[in-house]
């Protein structure tokens, strides 16, 4: 009898878990630059100059039901287009980015939490530089299951739709701000990041 | 003696001239002036979510003569005016921005004063040294 017991709450836990691994999927970031931007947005009295990248990658897992989720972005260096080629090389710089080192800037997110409605907080390792800071930012994370509209827009299977920014400050990620640069290139700079992944 | 008053007058002029240009300048560029928001336009993101697309950059003063970069009758954070970015990069148009020519007018403003005083300091100098030397 016991083990009949033992045996059906085991089937029902196995169920359960079963349920649960279906309902957190996998987004990939789809791979169309109009559908994926990257951009960083640095402030002086000089000027205010925004780099940025359509070349971002990465993939979320995302369960809408139970509001949890965890993400994977990461980022080239050498694809960050400040609007002046010149710029963009020194980006690239030992002084700056050091892109021959340290070629992408990643974020891997440690965990989330729901706020409200499709607003997140998630925490995660953002590196840049070879520096490896943890962050806690906020996300808009937005989910809409496939449907012929989300087709005829070209998407593959259900849709999500990740935004957020977060400021950096450079010298934490040994990028120190000397020469021509001073005055020219804010501490600190914002970080933002808006992409559709898609389960197909 | 000559050389020298020739420089300092110079020095006056040329930063009267600078003085002038640096509140002329930004006065002529102010009133051209907009906020604008650049966005990039995403149409799934119109369709599904019924947004625009992605705001590029906060909002900031810029100078935009080109009316085609404006996305009519929209308006974006603090009141800005919409600007299509993929227009702006199609077209090359690299906005200039009121703050980038208010802070070199504001250099170019201290640096006339600095001429300005130099060279009239200079002026009544020489002349003070001229009018011993005469008497």
């Amino acid at each position: 009898m016991m083990t009949i017991r033992s045996f059906s709450l085991s089937f029902v836990a196995l169920g359960l878990a079963a349920t649960s691994l279906a309902q957190m999927k996998t987004y990939t970031i789809v791979n169309d630059p109009k559908h994926k931007l990257a951009q960083v947005e640095s402030k002086t009295a000089v000027e205010t100059f925004t780099g940025k990248s359509t070349a971002i990658t990465g993939s979320f897992s995302f369960d809408a039901a139970k509001k949890v989720g965890r993400g994977t972005l990461q980022l080239p260096v050498a694809s960050i287009d400040t609007g002046i080629p010149l710029r963009n090389e020194h980006l690239q710089d030992t002084n700056w980015l050091n892109a021959a080192k340290n070629p992408n800037i990643r974020f891997v997110s440690q965990g989330t939490r729901h706020l409200k409605g499709d607003e997140y907080e998630v925490t995660g390792n953002f590196t840049m530089n070879g520096v490896t800071k943890q962050i806690k930012t906020k996300a808009i994370v937005r989910q809409l299951p496939a449907s012929a509209q989300t087709r005829e827009l070209g998407f593959k299977g259900d849709v999500l739709r990740v935004e957020t920014s977060f400021p950096i400050t450079l010298k934490d990620f040994n990028v120190i701000i000397k020469g021509q640069a001073v005055g020219k290139v804010s501490e600190t700079v914002n970080v933002k990041i808006s992409v559709f992944a898609q389960t197909g | 003696m000559k050389a020298l008053t020739i420089l300092a007058w110079l020095l006056a002029g040329g930063g009267l001239l600078g003085l002038i240009g640096s509140w002329a300048v930004p006065a002529w560029y102010r009133p051209q002036a907009q906020l604008i928001q650049r966005v990039q336009l995403n149409e799934a993101e119109y369709k599904l979510f019924g947004t625009l697309g992605d705001y590029v950059g906060s909002p900031q003063k810029m100078i935009i003569s080109d009316p085609k970069a404006f996305l009519e009758g929209k308006t974006g954070p603090n009141g800005s005016k919409l600007v299509s970015e993929d227009y702006l990069v199609q077209n090359k148009i690299y906005p200039l921005q009121l703050q980038t020519i208010e802070f070199f007018a504001e250099m170019v403003r201290y640096s006339s004063i600095g001429a300005v005083l130099v060279g009239a300091l200079g002026i009544a100098w020489l002349r003070r040294r001229r009018r011993l030397l005469v008497d």
